[in-house]
């Protein structure tokens, strides 16, 4: 079969009969679209779509296929906007079908040419349900991947110490993004210290294991000391079935822990403050020094006695 | 399709410069960039190297869902490779050095494919995806 | 190679204990580079003195660790500060 031939011919076809098939088509699409857009514009966006597929199946140039394509693409986005199903826009562009059949029915010396012509709307229709489709997806990806942008935070816990709490699943895709952030984040910050908890994720397995050493070996490299915490019963016994070695990392049940091992890394200790309580006038009063030679906090106090209790001091009953 | 000789360290240097350029341009994020110009940087080196002299060759190329990438080539007329799957394991090496050429290369890319036969030459071929 | 014969004249010269290197504009360490930094390691310790690499970049640093290079025998900072910190034992 003489495709080339055959497609001239239709093109010749469409070209001869333009008003008339153009003007049925808008109206098909006219009724499908209920109103949502206007018949004028149907007509025009339909005119152009027309004339590019004359030129395409005429072949009369390089670029008619392409533009086809763009064109369709930007109608599909348009309608998907407008609130349109896909399908609606593919049967819109399938009524051309329609249009021309009802003109070439009685024509029978076309019909080669009709299937033809026939298979390309069937494509052309089914490209725009693929337009629509990827636009869907693309959504998806950005909104996917906003989501794994806010669900890793990295926090200042302490001078010198940031925390980056990590809760549900810890793949490789993740993990480049937890790298990066806690990266920039030791830059910006100089931290010296990285609590990684993960109390939060649902498995660990050598895979995850894997993924956690990766994240200390790069801190690492800029200096910064990692403790892991949030090692909950079940995940130890998994973690020492599985035979995973976390080396010279520390790890810490908790974050607090973990906490207090960085302060202490840091050459800093927590201790209570000490308050004195002054027994003749039962007032809580925050003394400069607990010891009682230098108890300054109620210059006329006439027991000045004093000692350290710990924090908080009782209410004025106690 | 841009093509680079490598004959020396500094059309070694001209690669990564290329390379570096070819990803900013086509979406790939900064540590993506990085990991594709130190792959490049390691496979023009084995090039030069190993494989007597050769050829880099730079093409962006496009996937099937609309993702852009960049496609390299390293070709050279060199000894080959004996055992490839030898040269892709964790630290083997030829020669002096840290053994991490080829697998380490294959770590930081998407796509790798190696072909080489003693005496017919060594072709390495990589693609690094944008998100 | 230029730098190594540099500091090994250098380490030579001044009997110094301690090396720096600043690498915060290296866009770039592949294993070349890799083995370049540990033989300046392996020098100054022949001399007595101790390396570290500061300035890493974050990019550099997830690319290493990906690349499996470990940089033995040198320590690393995030700066040139905290490179003396380590040099002068507060670590």
């Amino acid at each position: 079969m003489d495709v080339g031939g055959t497609s001239e011919r239709m093109a010749e076809y469409l070209r001869d009969h333009h008003d008339k098939v153009v003007g049925r088509w808008s109206e098909l699409v006219t009724a499908r679209v209920r109103g949502r857009t206007s018949p004028d514009e149907v007509r025009r966006e339909v005119g152009d779509l027309y004339s590019l597929i004359i030129r395409v199946l005429s072949d009369a140039d390089d670029h008619a296929l392409g533009e086809l394509r763009a064109a369709l693409d930007e109608l599909s986005r348009s309608r998907a906007r407008d609130g349109f199903t896909p399908s609606e826009t593919a049967l819109g562009v399938f009524s051309l079908k329609e249009a021309v059949y009802e003109l070439v029915a009685d024509t029978a010396d076309l019909v080669p040419e009709f299937l033809v012509f026939s298979r390309l709307i069937d494509d052309l229709g089914l490209r725009t349900f693929e337009a629509y489709s990827a636009a869907r997806e693309q959504i998806i990806s950005d909104q996917s991947n906003a989501m794994l942008e806010l669900s890793t935070p990295v926090v200042r816990l302490w001078e010198g110490i940031i925390a980056v709490p990590l809760v549900g699943t810890l793949d490789s895709a993740r993990t480049q993004l937890v790298m990066e952030k806690l990266l920039d984040t030791l830059v910006t910050t100089g931290a010296d210290h990285a609590v990684i908890d993960i109390t939060g994720v649902s498995t660990v397995d050598t895979e995850v294991a894997q993924h956690l050493l990766k994240t200390v070996s790069a801190a690492r490299l800029l200096g910064a000391e990692c403790t892991i915490s949030g090692i909950r019963p079940q995940v130890a016994q998994t973690i020492v079935s599985l035979g995973i070695e976390f080396g010279d990392i520390a790890t810490k049940a908790t974050l607090a822990d973990a906490l207090a091992l960085a302060l202490s890394q840091a050459g800093m200790k927590v201790v209570p403050q000490l308050w004195s309580k002054c027994r003749s006038s039962r007032s809580g009063r925050r003394c400069s020094s607990p010891f009682r030679s230098t108890c300054k906090t109620i210059p006329s106090c006439a027991s000045r006695r004093t000692w350290p209790t710990s924090w908080p001091p009782p209410g004025p009953a106690g | 399709m841009d093509e680079l000789p490598i004959q020396s360290g500094d059309d070694v240097v001209r690669v990564r410069q290329q390379v570096r350029g070819a990803a900013a341009e086509n979406g790939l994020s900064l540590v993506d960039q990085t990991k594709l110009v130190t792959a490049a940087s390691e496979l023009a080196r084995n090039t030069l190297v190993h494989g007597g002299g050769g050829v880099a060759r730079i093409e962006v190329v496009k996937s099937p869902n609309g993702r852009t990438g960049v496609k390299l080539h390293f070709t050279d007329e060199g000894p080959g490779i004996a055992d490839v799957d030898l040269a892709l394991t964790d630290g083997w090496t030829s020669g002096t050095g840290l053994g991490l050429g080829l697998s380490g290369a294959r770590r930081l890319v998407d796509e790798f494919e190696l072909n080489s036969k003693p005496g017919k030459g060594t072709s390495v071929v990589v693609v690094k995806w944008s998100r | 190679m230029r730098l190594q014969e540099d500091l090994a004249d250098e380490l030579a010269a001044t009997g110094a204990s301690g090396v720096i290197i600043d690498i915060t504009a290296v866009e770039i360490v592949d294993s070349f580079i890799g083995r370049m930094l540990t033989m300046i390691g392996s020098i100054s310790r022949l001399f007595d003195a101790e390396t570290v690499i500061v300035g890493m970049r974050p990019a550099v640093a997830i690319t290493l660790t990906e690349l499996g290079l470990s940089l033995s025998g040198v320590r690393t900072a995030l700066n040139a500060e905290k490179g003396l910190e380590i040099l002068n034992g507060k670590s």
